[in-house]
């Protein structure tokens, strides 16, 4: 049930659009072409460590908990998107 | 014949390995050791350089780093069936240095940082494009609350998941030990680069592995205080020591970088201020002294030794010279003992000059120093059991090989080497003439440093009474002085 407090949920394509933009910040380049295909291997300087920072960022700005084992199977910035709009929808049905 | 290849994949920690590896005479001897780097290129990994089929064939074992986006398939389909693979962990600890980034975009940005450290500090480059004085951007990095900016117990936690999860693709398994220890002892000096504990806790179970005995894996790692992989430490932010109690990462503790032992606020410093940042040779002496005291002070008389004794290795200074002879009159056998061990560090300088894709174990020196003996050239066969020799001085083979060559004798050119000096240290030391052999010792430290007559030094420096060792300093320091350091001094 959604409280009062809680955000409405962004649609899918806010989603996008934050991760992008949180995705450009991280890895330093705000020039970064972002899509749903997109993978870490298109992205110059997204390698495994900051992979790590990308997601503790993408839990910090939507205020979301990644479960631990879902955060090393990702394969491209879909499924990243999917994941944050499955922790926005349980946070919202708590 | 054709020794078997050990292959070392992965990156500069392999380099590391194997470099070590080859250090050990019974693998040295036997196998052929290789490395084959991968450098991460920004958006995949590429392999180095191409390797010979004949050396794929020869693979008996090949060592591989786990390293997430690294597909090993390629290089494990071509090695025989009978070749050992062995798979170790890529070593990170990025919840210490959490502002750092390994793959930096744009030349501009990186220019600011990347003559200082090997990686990309976030909040620095950032304050750096903004135009502000250095004083200004430093004073913003130390005031900015870093909890704004990143989790660091989320960081943590996810961090050593993933280790985890590289520990199950991996026959070897740390993260144990470093979660365990990594807020206790300094297991890395940056971001990815881990210090000797771990780098020798890999190394012996891969010597196991080769030698085929089991007990080798739990081997101690050797009390050698330097750092083998790399000599830089990355500062510590105080806010990050402060969250994860960092208890090496004291306040006010100096790290060393860049030839100049410096603490966080100083680092900062020289980071945003470029023109000094320049590596400061020739002061190390004056700045490595603090933290000698600094070490002293935290009750780690054998650390402060070991700075004082790498300021005198390579180069003459007499006050550390001084402190480091306080400092050794002050401790007991065991820990002097151990101060020995400690000094006896190689600078990683010299093997940078010297990378060894194939290595040479004693037997095949010894082949290549009788083929150029066959051929005339004496002087070169020499030379290269000399240099062997020096690797392995264990080697009987190679001294008996080194003996019975036939030849002249290399010309010295008028200043005796490194083991005249100790030979003449030797024979005074024999004949009860304490206080002229560390006036040879010093006299050669002069002339030819290195950490075999700083070894013997030391030593030597143990025969003495402290009311005696620093006349004898002045002494072979006078006769120096005097002759521009260019003779031998008049003892």
């Amino acid at each position: 049930m959604i409280t009062s407090q809680e955000p409405p949920m962004p649609p899918d394509t806010e989603i996008l659009k934050a991760l992008a933009a949180i995705i450009r910040r991280v890895m330093d380049d705000p020039e970064v072409t972002i899509t749903r295909e997109t993978q870490a291997i298109d992205v110059k300087g997204w390698d495994s460590l900051s992979h790590t920072f990308l997601l503790i960022e993408v839990e910090r700005s939507f205020k979301i908990r990644f479960p631990l084992d879902a955060m090393i199977t990702l394969g491209n910035v879909g499924d990243l998107a999917d994941m944050i709009s499955r922790a926005l929808a349980a946070r919202h049905s708590k | 014949m054709k020794r078997p290849v050990i292959f070392f994949f992965g990156k500069c920690q392999s380099e590391w390995l194997a470099l070590l590896m080859t250090r050990i005479p019974a693998v040295a001897d036997q196998f052929e050791i290789m490395t084959s780097r991968f450098q991460w290129d920004g958006t995949g990994f590429t392999h180095q350089s191409p390797i010979a089929e004949d050396l794929w064939s020869r693979a008996a074992f090949m060592f591989v780093q786990v390293i997430p986006g690294l597909d090993q398939t390629p290089f494990l389909e071509r090695v025989p069936r009978s070749c050992r693979v062995l798979r170790y962990p890529a070593l990170a600890l990025r919840p210490v240095w959490p502002l750092h980034r390994e793959n930096p975009q744009g030349g501009t940005q990186r220019k600011v940082w990347e003559h200082f450290i090997p990686f990309h500090d976030l909040l620095g480059v950032r304050l750096s494009r903004q135009n502000l004085s250095p004083g200004e951007a430093m004073r913003r990095y130390l005031e900015t609350d870093l909890s704004g900016l990143v989790d660091l117990d989320r960081l943590a936690e996810v961090h050593f998941h993933e280790c985890r999860n590289i520990d199950v693709l991996s026959d070897i398994q740390v993260t144990p030990f470093i979660e365990r220890h990594w807020q206790t002892e300094q297991l890395f000096l940056d971001l990815a680069h881990p210090s000797n504990t771990l780098i020798y806790k890999i190394l012996s179970h891969l010597k196991a592995c080769v030698l085929d005995d089991p007990f080798l894996a739990g081997e101690p790692e050797p009390l050698e205080r330097f750092n083998f992989c790399q000599e830089t430490e990355v500062p510590v932010h105080p806010q990050v020591a402060e969250h994860f109690r960092l208890r090496w990462a004291f306040p006010g503790r100096k790290y060393f970088m860049l030839d100049a032992f410096m603490t966080f606020e100083e680092y900062l410093e020289r980071a945003f201020e470029p023109v000094l940042s320049r590596p400061i040779r020739g002061r190390l002496a004056h700045l490595g002294r603090p933290r000698a005291e600094q070490a002293a002070r935290q009750g780690d008389p054998i650390e402060a030794a070991w700075i004082l004794s790498r300021q005198c290795h390579g180069r003459w200074d007499l006050e550390a010279m001084t402190l480091l002879e306080v400092a050794l009159a002050r401790m007991d056998p065991q820990q002097f003992a151990e101060c020995c061990l400690a000094a006896r560090g190689i600078p990683y300088s010299h093997f940078q000059k010297d990378p060894v894709p194939f290595v040479d174990g004693p037997s095949s020196r010894i082949e290549r120093a009788e083929a150029a003996a066959a051929k005339g050239e004496t002087l070169k066969a020499r030379r290269i059991l000399e240099a062997g020799i020096r690797n392995f001085p264990g080697s009987d083979a190679l001294r008996n090989s080194l003996a019975g060559l036939q030849g002249p004798a290399p010309m010295r050119c008028g200043i005796p080497g490194k083991t005249a000096w100790v030979a003449r240290a030797e024979r005074a030391r024999t004949e009860g003439r304490r206080r002229d052999a560390v006036r040879w010792l010093t006299a050669g430290m002069l002339r030819q440093p290195g950490g075999q007559i700083l070894e013997r030094l030391v030593e030597s420096l143990g025969d003495l009474q402290p009311s005696e060792r620093m006349p004898a300093y002045l002494e072979a320091n006078s006769d120096a002085q005097r002759t521009g350091a260019k003779q031998p001094p008049n003892l």
